[in-house]
């Protein structure tokens, strides 16, 4: 369960988010939303990224203010358009997650196939095409033990093929208790994807449907 | 070392080396490469670090330094935090804060292990020449610079995105209009603040505590040469003004604005720019009784930085060619300042830039290389 108690985020003088309290429960959810609208600041807030006015409660007792590293452990992350520094490569940012988050490796390993993900990881991301970029982003994202992951924009920049095969993993990875928020612009066919809600961020606030 | 410590040290530490290595060499030549033989560095450095035992000005320096080196490591880092590359080190802020703070201890021990290694031979200096507790304390000094590093990199990480977020901020208290002054003093101040600060601290330093010399000691010339080469440090923020007018003001070209206001304008940025030198150098009208000096002085600064401004408009340079133009102006003026005809510089300023604004500005874009500056 994912509880908003409010969110309030200002940049200076400007809102540019007011989210009245609303209770999540586990599942797959859809935010959808104009370009600047406030999804991608939305998710960076429930990620952590952000801080803002209100909290965030997971499962009833994880506060994102008063346990701020339980609240990470939990809760991942994978941008709309990530960038790494060029000259680090794939596999040694996937340590880097791991050492951090921990997790499985296998389970790791089952997502590194279906996304297709190959041996491009040993180079340095410089090389890596946008959809090498998204992919090693989504593969990041499922690092560790997380109850929710929380992907921005995640079939932008995939192939056809990727695309059905992120479908696949989100299914999968969802059979395993693991709840999602994921923000797209697009329509999503629905027979791809049971989505357990869907929500709209408009004029600065977050509206069913 | 674990993936945590080994990512940092190559996503932080070796890039930081890398972007001040020039730096480095540089001040490695001035510490070790100017004495005639290995032993004179030996003693000259000996004779450093009895002096930072036995004076506390020359302790209290010796510490400003290691402030300033500490500062660049902590700007490096927000730096570093500010790219959208670096958000996936915002994962660190899934493990417990202790653990945190030991990885970016570790890390900022690397980047300030220059001035640590130093600190080290000054104890291992104090203990031969019995002055163990004064050693102690320069490395004391120099531990909680490391801790206010590592404490200010946990804030920083702490702030994730909001590093990145562009936050309209209102630096003057009242409402400008927008003109070409205020969009390159807006860029001063937010965007090479890091530069900005580091290149005023020496700056400032340099000039007042060089004219609050008394007369018996006070060199005018000398204090001339500190002048002109601390303007000649301000040339980085220089180019990047230049390449902010040429790049990102781009549409401003395409304004009804006569040349001369755009030279103009250029001049009161740098005006503004040099006020804190003005503030330090009033000694020597105060101190010294050097009021004709301080006048021209006050003239020269500002000018001195237009030029280079207008000297960038040149067509067909490339860094190496604009680093030595930057020479041969800060050569030219040294000159002058030997003669006893100090208005001269500011005349040369004045003329030149003048000149090679009028030449230079409007031809700049007419060459097809030239969208922009590089």
């Amino acid at each position: 369960m994912l509880e908003l108690a409010t969110i309030h985020k200002s940049f200076g003088d400007h809102t540019v988010l007011s989210v009245g309290p609303r209770r999540l429960p586990p599942g797959v959810y859809w935010l959808r939303g104009a370009n600047g609208s406030g999804k991608s600041t939305l998710l960076n807030i429930l990620a952590g990224l952000l801080p803002f006015k209100g909290d965030i409660i997971l499962n009833e007792t994880i506060s994102i203010h008063r346990h701020p590293v339980a609240y990470r452990q939990l809760v991942n992350h994978a941008p709309a358009e990530p960038v790494f520094p060029a000259f680090l490569t794939g596999t040694s940012l996937v340590q880097f997650a791991r050492s951090i988050k921990k997790g499985n490796t296998g389970q790791l390993r089952q997502v590194q196939e279906t996304l297709g993900i190959g041996d491009y990881l040993a180079n340095p991301t410089g090389s890596y095409s946008s959809g090498m970029l998204k992919k090693l982003s989504l593969l990041l994202a499922f690092t560790g033990r997380p109850a929710w992951v929380l992907l921005d924009e995640p079939f932008t920049t995939l192939d056809q093929a990727s695309q059905q095969a992120l479908t696949r993993v989100i299914r999968a990875q969802h059979s395993r208790d693991i709840s999602f928020i994921i923000t797209s612009h697009h329509d999503i066919p629905p027979a791809d994807l049971a989505f357990s809600g869907v929500f709209t961020v408009r004029d600065k606030q977050l509206q069913d449907g | 070392m674990d993936v945590i410590a080994h990512t940092l040290s190559h996503a932080i530490a070796r890039p930081f080396y890398r972007r001040y290595a020039g730096v480095f060499l540089f001040l490695f030549f001035l510490l070790f490469g100017i004495q005639p033989s290995f032993a004179d560095a030996l003693r000259f450095h000996y004779a450093v670090i009895q002096g930072i035992l036995q004076s506390p000005a020359f302790f209290l320096l010796a510490f400003a330094a290691a402030a300033v080196y500490t500062l660049t490591t902590i700007l490096f880092i927000k730096q570093c935090l500010q790219k959208v590359a670096f958000d996936f080190l915002f994962l660190l802020n899934a493990i417990p804060p202790s653990a945190r703070l030991a990885h970016l201890f570790r890390l900022n021990s690397l980047l300030l292990a220059p001035a640590g290694l130093y600190g080290l031979l000054v104890v291992i200096i104090a203990v031969l020449t019995h002055r163990t507790a004064m050693g102690l304390l320069f490395l004391a000094a120099i531990l909680v610079l490391h801790v206010l590093a590592a404490a200010a990199a946990l804030v920083l990480l702490r702030g994730a995105k909001m590093n990145q977020a562009v936050v309209a901020r209102r630096f003057i208290p009242v409402s400008l209009r927008p003109s070409l002054v205020l969009f390159l003093l807006k860029f001063i101040f937010q965007k090479q603040f890091a530069v900005l600060l580091v290149t005023k601290l020496v700056s400032f330093a340099g000039l007042y505590f060089f004219v609050q010399l008394d007369h018996a000691v006070f060199e005018n010339r000398m204090l001339w040469l500190i002048f002109i080469t601390v303007l000649a440090g301000h040339s980085l923020i220089v180019y990047r003004n230049f390449a902010f007018v040429e790049n990102e003001l781009f549409f401003y070209r395409n304004m009804p604005v006569p040349l001369m206001r755009i030279a103009a304008a250029c001049l009161v940025v740098y005006t503004i720019l040099l006020l804190p030198e003005g503030w330090a150098l009033r000694g020597l009208w105060i101190n010294q009784q050097e009021p004709g000096d301080y006048v021209w002085m006050v003239l020269t600064g500002p000018l001195f930085l237009l030029l280079n401004h207008a000297l960038l408009y040149a067509e067909g340079m490339d860094t190496g060619e604009r680093l030595k133009l930057l020479f041969g102006v800060w050569l030219v003026f040294i000159l002058f300042s030997l003669s006893r005809s100090h208005w001269l510089m500011p005349a040369t300023g004045f003329v030149f830039s003048g000149i090679l604004f009028r030449l230079s500005y409007r031809q700049y874009l007419q060459e097809p290389a030239h969208t922009g500056a590089g």
